[in-house]
């Protein structure tokens, strides 16, 4: 039996796009419709998909962080959608997230002690040198010098920034953390450090991670299980190894060709996708990526199809299967 | 094969409040016809600043090419003068910029902003200019030239807004295309069908590409030969396959590793530890001694030079591998 923290039913988020001189609502952006996911305990999911996807939302949507139009979120098999102020509030330490542009997620007016402390101000009251001490505890978990606790974050890299914010946001001891593209503005020798950093995380406290990102060659690398989202729907979803070397749906099959090759000897002609991401405004009728499919029937124009088990732990939203 | 661009110890300084940051510090590499050359390193490297030194558009007010020599068809660029420099931009050596999304301006259509630079060097009339656009709009393979041509930056995607800037580059027929981090804001499968485009334009011209990256990706899709960059300096420069088959230098090794383990999922990555210089602060000796494990006494204290170890692998490390 699977240990479930997590759950999302039929998750819709839709904003109104609002146009003209009266603000009148010209159309929807349907950003998440009608998702339905699963998170197993101690596990990383990863979540890919280009940019405009809605996978942002999605993850903030869970969290509550954005309220949802309908649907329900589990955490601990308790519904969370409609939950008190006040329980949300409490629940806020259990659930965390690490954004993606240090740059900008962190208050440059406050200074590192400031800014990882806030949360056990909020929730927990410490005397002043027991909150110090947690703060010195939490910087060398994070890999950062003692001395940082004073220094506010224009002092730092974006590596080092980076790993601030991962401070924050394990700083409640939470068990579930959302990581939207931790890594995407980092270089390359330093993405492989807060990589590892997050695996020594996720050891050490048992942490559950939702892993957002647009780089395939990340999420093959830390994912336990691969969810694809196209235009606001979850396409394909797999356990990691099933998702790379078997990938079922069109969509898939083309970021997966598209992903830039390990090693110039691999170097081929390949099946590029055609055109762009279509506008979340203006989705096609039926399925939404038949636009850009190399496979499209006349079917995919008139139904949309269902995200159905194809194999065991792998499914997938395709009429070709 | 002849070089049409040769760089001998190029050294770029920025003078800012408190020190000078020595961008680029003795960088010397040459780009053959017809080839396509990757200059790789990580942000801060000095990339490109190399690059504007190429062009002559480092900022005047804090920048300066200190020494050194460019040389382009046998003349030495630095020795021109502003208006012999205007001859060269755009007809000779054409720029496409990093960022697609700021580098158009607002305020004027494609059309014109790609006319402008064909009549710039070519005496025409308005009407054939215009049917030249649509001509490299066609080439760098726009949907709906036509019709783009009277479209303004914001209404094009990332995507198509970088193929304008490349059929911006590309208006005045340069012999030297250089490419500052082409593809780093767009989508894989938006990357994937500009790099395709990259290596048409390979094959159907004889344009020498000076394709400056951190994204070796990217590097072995397109590169014929690569240089590799740290600290303002190239350190190993060799043909696409040796670098990728055996590096010589530690920092190409760490590199390569901290991207070649993603092909397992799980794994702990190969780390380079630390992180990139600061330009005003860099150690002495070899510049990546405080990140290298086979560093030493020698590595210290002395610059190693940058010799050939084998035909067409050059490498600067005491230590190579």
């Amino acid at each position: 039996m699977k240990n479930i923290l997590v759950q999302v039913e039929a998750l819709k988020k839709y904003f109104p796009v609002k146009r003209g001189l009266l603000y009148k609502i010209a159309g929807w952006i349907k950003a998440v419709d009608q998702v339905n996911l699963e998170m197993e305990k101690g596990k990383t999911l990863g979540l890919v998909g280009e940019s405009g996807c809605g996978k942002t939302t999605l993850a903030r949507t869970m969290l509550r962080l954005i309220e949802p139009d309908s649907g329900e979120i589990y955490f601990r098999e308790q519904p969370i959608t409609r939950i008190s102020p006040q329980a949300l509030r409490n629940l806020r330490q259990d659930m965390q997230i690490v954004f993606q542009d240090p740059f900008n997620s962190l208050d440059p007016r406050f200074t590192v002690s400031r800014t990882i402390s806030e949360g056990l101000q909020v929730f927990q009251s410490l005397s002043k040198s027991k909150l110090a001490d947690q703060v010195r505890e939490l910087l060398a978990v994070v890999g950062l010098p003692d001395d940082a606790i004073n220094r506010y974050p224009h002092e730092f890299s974006g590596g080092q920034r980076q790993r601030i914010g991962i401070a924050r946001a394990i700083s409640l001891k939470p068990s579930f953390l959302v990581l939207d593209e931790p890594v995407s503005s980092l270089d390359v020798s330093v993405q492989a450090q807060i990589i590892n950093l997050l695996y020594e995380l996720q050891e050490r406290f048992a942490l559950t991670y939702l892993f957002i990102t647009h780089d395939l060659n990340i999420i093959r690398q830390v994912s336990d299980e691969v969810a694809v989202m196209y235009l606001g729907k979850i396409v394909e979803q797999a356990v990691n190894a099933d998702l790379f070397n078997r990938p079922q749906h069109p969509y898939t099959k083309i970021l997966l060709e598209a992903t830039p090759i390990a090693h110039p000897k691999e170097r081929k002609p390949r099946a590029i996708l055609k055109g762009e991401v279509t506008s979340a405004m203006h989705l096609p009728s039926g399925c939404r990526f038949r636009t850009r499919c190399p496979s499209a029937m006349d079917i995919c124009s008139r139904q949309e199809p269902a995200l159905k088990e194809i194999a065991p732990n792998h499914r997938a939203a395709c009429h070709l299967l | 094969m002849t070089e049409i661009l040769q760089i001998n110890n190029l050294h770029t300084y920025f003078n800012t409040d408190t020190a000078v940051a020595r961008a680029v510090e003795g960088a010397s590499f040459n780009i053959s016809k017809g080839e396509t050359l990757a200059l790789v390193g990580e942000s801060g490297c000095g990339k490109t600043v190399t690059a504007l030194s190429i062009m002559r558009l480092v900022p005047a007010i804090t920048g300066e090419i200190v020494q050194g020599e460019i040389i382009f068809q046998g003349h030495n660029l630095l020795n021109l003068s502003e208006f012999e420099m205007r001859a060269m931009r755009g007809q000779k050596i054409g720029m496409v910029f990093q960022e697609p999304m700021s580098s158009l301006n607002p305020l004027f259509t494609i059309g014109y902003q790609i006319q402008e630079a064909i009549l710039a060097h070519q005496r025409m009339s308005k009407q054939q200019a215009k049917s030249q656009v649509i001509e490299l709009l066609n080439k760098v393979e726009m949907p709906e030239p036509g019709q783009r041509y009277s479209d303004y930056p914001h209404n094009l995607s990332g995507g198509l807004r970088q193929r304008a800037m490349i059929a911006q580059a590309l208006a005045a027929h340069p012999e030297l295309l250089i490419a500052d981090e082409p593809t780093t804001a767009l989508d894989v499968t938006i990357q994937a069908q500009i790099l395709k485009l990259f290596s048409r334009l390979k094959q159907t011209k004889e344009m020498s590409i000076l394709l400056i990256t951190h994204d070796l990706g990217v590097v072995a899709e397109i590169a014929d030969r690569v240089c590799i960059m740290y600290a303002g300096r190239i350190v190993e420069e060799a043909g696409v396959l040796p670098i990728f088959n055996q590096p010589r230098h530690p920092y190409t090794d760490g590199l390569l590793k901290s991207i070649a383990a993603r092909n397992y999922s799980r794994q702990r990555l190969m780390v380079i530890p630390g992180v990139v210089p600061e330009p005003a602060n860099k150690p002495g000796g070899c510049a990546f001694h405080p990140r290298c494990r086979r560093a030493d006494l020698t590595c210290r204290r002395e610059m190693p030079e940058h010799l050939e170890t084998e035909s067409g692998h050059k490498v600067s490390c005491w230590h190579p591998l």
